[in-house]
Parts: C-alpha cells; sequence; structure tokens
C-alpha cells in the first residue's frame, strides 16, 4: 500500500528557522511568541502570507504573522481556545497568494514550544540531547559519564519528532528510565555528582518512595526498575497519545 | 411564550447532571424546569434576551432552525462575551430540553449517554464543546450562515429534529481547524446538500467512498498541501479524487435556504 503525498514543491520548516517560546500566565490563557526571522532564509515570495496554527488533539487557533517580507505577530497570542492539560504544538504556514491561491509554499511539522524552564543551564536537563553519527542506528544511549541520549543527526529534525510524537517516546524512554536506574545503582558514578541525584530524585518521585544506591543489583532493583517504568508510562500516557495523534493524522493509504 | 433568558448556577448545573444520570436509569424522570428560574438556582444574565420554545407554534424542524433562532436573537449581545459562558448555554439546553430529549407518548425519554450535549463544561475542551447541542448550533450558523444548514439538518425528516447528530457534523465539527474553514463548509455544502429538497442528499450519512468521513480523510491530505483556510471550493472540489463524482456532479454553490429562523 502506498501513501499518497501530494508534495508541490512545499519546502520544510525546520527548527532552525523558527522559535516558539510559550509564555504562562497567571490566572489566563498562556500565549507564545515566534522568532520567524529564520523564515525568510528559504528564499520564498516576499508577498507570501504567514501563519501559525497552535493546536492540541482537536482543538486549534490560527494567528496571521503577516507575509514572509514584512512578519508581523498580531497583538494578541493568547491561546484562549485550546484545550488545556496536554502539550501544544504548533505549526508554521506560509501560504501562496499570488499562484494558487491557499497553496502551502513551506510548512512545518509539529514544533513544540520552549518554555521559560528550557532558558536554564544544559547541565540541568535530566537527559541532554545530542545528535551525532549513527550509522543505521536510530538512537542510542550514553552512559560513560552522565546519561546522554543520541540520536542519529542524518535524520532530519529526528530531535523535534522525538519531542512530539508519543509513538517515540514510548519507545525510547522507558527504556532510558530502566537502564539509567541500573547505572546509577551499578555505575562508578559517586553519589554525590549532581546527575545522580537528580536521577535519584525522579526514581523516587517515580516509584513514591525514596530510592537509594543502597538497594543492591539483584531482584530488588529489577523489581523496582519494572514498577518505575510502568509507573513512567501510566503517567506519560504515551498509548493514549499516540492513539490520539494517530485519530488526527487518518492518512489514505491506496 | 417568552421567557427572559438567565444563567443556571454551579448547584443547578450540578443538579442537572444527576437528572441526567436518573434518566439515564430512570426514563420517565421529569427535568427539573424549575432550575431555570428559581433565584436560589439561577442568576440574571448581564444581558436581555428573551427566547420562545415555539417561535413560530411548532417545534423546530432542524438544529439549522434552531441555530439561526439563537444567532438572531442573541444579536444584541458580544457574541465573545457569550461563547464559553457555560451557564448560559446549560440553560437553555435545559429550558430547550423538551425539544433536545423529547419525551415519548409514555412519557419517557432517553438522554444521550454524554451529558455533553446538554451541559456544557466551565473550561473550554473542544472534545465536549463541539458535542453541545445548543452552542454548536449557534456557533455553526453564526460563522456559516448558509453552508452550516449541511451540518444542521437531517437527511429525512424525524420527530426530534434538535436530537440528532449527522455523519458530517461528526467528521468536520469534531475538529476545530476544519469546523472554522469557510472553504471546508462550502465545499461540504456543495457536495452534500440538495437546495431543492433542503436537505443533505441521501447517501451523505454513509461511509463509503464519497462518504464524509473519507472526506474528512482526503482533507486531512488536502492540509498537508493547501491551507484549507485559504484555498478556494473550486481548487478542492477539482482536486476531489474520483471516488466524489457522484456528488460533484450535481453540486452547486450555496444559496440562501428557505427555512425561516
Amino acid at each position: 500500500m502506498k501513501r499518497r503525498l501530494n508534495s508541490t514543491g512545499r519546502q520544510k520548516i525546520t527548527a532552525e528557522n523558527i522559535a516558539i517560546r510559550l509564555i504562562e500566565k497567571n490566572g489566563g490563557p498562556s500565549c507564545f511568541e515566534a522568532n520567524l526571522s529564520g523564515i525568510a532564509a528559504l528564499g520564498l515570495d516576499p508577498a507570501a502570507r504567514v501563519v501559525i496554527e497552535a493546536y492540541v488533539k482537536t482543538s486549534s487557533m490560527r494567528f496571521d504573522f503577516g507575509t514572509v517580507g514584512a512578519v508581523q505577530p498580531p497583538n494578541n497570542t493568547d491561546l484562549s481556545e485550546i484545550d488545556r492539560g496536554a502539550g501544544i504544538l504548533f505549526r508554521v504556514k506560509v501560504i501562496d497568494v499570488s499562484g494558487v491561491t491557499g497553496r502551502l509554499l513551506a510548512s512545518s511539522g509539529p514544533v513544540r514550544p520552549r518554555d521559560e524552564s528550557d532558558e536554564e543551564d544544559d547541565r540541568k536537563s535530566l537527559l541532554p540531547m545530542r545528535e551525532v553519527d549513527l550509522g543505521q542506528a536510530i538512537w542510542r544511549l550514553d552512559l560513560d559519564d552522565r546519561p546522554v541520549l543520541l540520536i542519529n543527526r542524518a535524520i532530519p529534525d529526528l530531535a523535534q519528532q522525538i519531542m512530539s510524537d508519543p509513538v517515540l517516546q514510548g519507545a525510547i524512554f522507558p527504556i532510558v528510565v530502566h537502564e539509567v536506574m541500573k547505572t546509577v545503582v551499578n555505575g562508578t558514578a559517586s553519589d554525590d555528582e549532581e546527575w545522580v541525584q537528580d536521577w535519584l530524585a525522579f526514581f523516587s518521585e517515580l516509584l513514591g518512595e525514596p530510592f537509594t544506591t543502597d538497594i543492591g543489583d539483584g531482584e530488588e532493583l529489577e523489581e523496582r526498575s519494572l514498577r518505575a517504568v510502568e509507573a513512567f508510562n501510566n503517567g506519560q500516557q504515551w498509548a493514549s497519545k499516540a492513539r490520539d495523534s494517530q485519530m488526527i493524522a487518518q492518512v489514505t493509504y491506496e | 411564550m417568552s421567557d427572559l433568558v438567565r444563567l443556571l448556577d454551579e448547584n443547578a448545573i450540578e443538579e442537572f447532571r444527576r437528572y441526567l444520570i436518573e434518566l439515564r436509569g430512570n426514563p420517565g424522570a421529569q427535568p427539573p424546569m424549575y432550575l431555570l428560574t428559581a433565584a436560589t438556582t439561577s442568576v440574571e444574565a448581564p444581558f436581555t434576551v428573551w427566547v420562545e420554545r415555539e417561535p413560530h407554534g411548532t417545534p423546530f424542524k432542524s438544529r439549522y432552525e434552531f441555530g439561526r433562532y439563537l444567532v438572531d436573537v442573541f444579536k444584541v449581545v458580544d457574541g465573545a462575551s457569550i461563547s464559553r459562558e457555560h451557564r448560559l448555554w446549560t440553560w437553555l439546553a435545559l429550558y430547550y430540553f423538551d425539544q433536545l430529549c423529547p419525551p415519548t407518548r409514555s412519557g419517557t425519554r432517553k438522554p444521550l449517554s454524554h451529558d455533553a450535549a446538554y451541559v456544557l463544561d466551565a473550561e473550554f475542551n473542544w472534545t465536549n464543546y463541539y458535542r453541545h447541542f445548543v452552542r454548536t448550533a449557534w456557533v455553526a450558523v453564526g460563522m456559516h450562515p448558509v453552508e452550516s444548514r449541511v451540518l444542521l439538518t437531517t437527511i429525512r425528516e424525524v420527530d426530534a429534529p434538535l436530537a440528532q447528530r449527522g455523519e458530517l457534523i461528526e467528521q468536520i465539527a469534531s475538529r476545530q481547524s476544519l469546523f472554522r474553514s469557510g472553504t471546508v463548509m462550502q465545499v461540504a455544502d456543495q457536495l452534500y446538500y440538495d437546495p431543492a429538497v433542503d436537505r443533505p442528499r441521501r447517501g451523505a450519512g454513509g461511509s463509503g467512498p464519497g462518504s464524509p468521513r473519507r472526506f474528512a480523510a482526503v482533507l486531512n491530505q488536502f492540509d498537508l498541501t493547501y491551507d484549507l483556510e485559504s484555498v478556494t471550493a473550486e481548487t478542492v472540489i477539482e482536486r476531489l479524487p474520483k471516488e466524489f463524482e457522484r456528488w460533484k456532479r450535481d453540486s452547486q454553490p450555496a444559496q440562501p435556504s428557505s427555512v425561516e429562523a
């Protein structure tokens, strides 16, 4: 069966071209800011319209950002008509106005916004991501020092896909949790190291009880690991999110 | 007889929910209409609007007619201020309950399993909001005064037109981006509405080739290449696959319906 994609020279807007930041507000809907300065490098018709759509599952809002030649954010980017309780994603579109009206000249895939906590030092991230040459492997967990998720740089936008695709997240992160727990207990890193403390705190939160490296490396560790992974899966609900995403996509197969 | 629109308070809304639960187990339970006007269960609205249950002397013939009526009576109110006023839309659902969930001759009723059809949540949630029988009729006609008829009219005459949901409304209104698009609504109206009889065409409720379900799936594909809010209806119709030929053959641009508000 073949999936039909009606591509008409549409360019891809990547993470290098745009940056979207979510701003939480007390007592009101969140809003967002977008830096679209990278779109100019795509060489698109300056008169083409730029639109950003924010969406959560089947709810969405649309914001007009002027034209390629004169990007103009709207006065109001409040996300008031978006479902809450799930991650907001964005899609940037550049729309033809002079040729075939409505044709997409460029568009992005799902864009996860950066929120204010992403501005912190990368050292605070439990699991930093690095793009490297991995041959035919999609990902690998580097445990030589602190845990780092290595992803294949040959795959365009893989980092973005991992951060927005519940199928990829559900396939990767539970394994990471399992492996890191074993490493934290059995590895050579000192308990005093900041990353060890961070992961111990994370495991304790998942398990609902204190977790330390005193546990030993036998059956008890395996049992705790399985429980932590189950708690992680239940909390993140990968399967439900993946099912909801696929209901939205509904691609046509021939 | 006209009634002044009020708002249900939160306790009244919970009591309405409890009534719906009771009704599902006891089909003869009577709706708590006293909630609409009692000072202990309802509050004054910040506007003055009067409504009638049968403005033309008979129940509404379709949700489209109902939506047109609501748009007309609420035209004096800023739409943005009431769009998410859950107390208003729940009040109206209770007010019109005899048409949203009509009793049989024996006095029994069969409500939908989702409270969302009658009770609007305080917090915005599209999946629930589009299910509300009253608000969605008002929103649809407000956004698409003519084309919304294809979503809000039944294929054939039924006893309880306000209580009906069709395949088209499920496929289109369930996704905010499609529901919002004037182009999508124009195409749906051209394909599936028969102005000669003022109803959707026979077969428009099916699920085979060219059906609304397939239409929604094809629109997902279009969305990869076109902006569904900017592209013209003609462009979309030209590019629909062969399975839609049957519907394209008889289609024509929307003209105002003959249905009176």
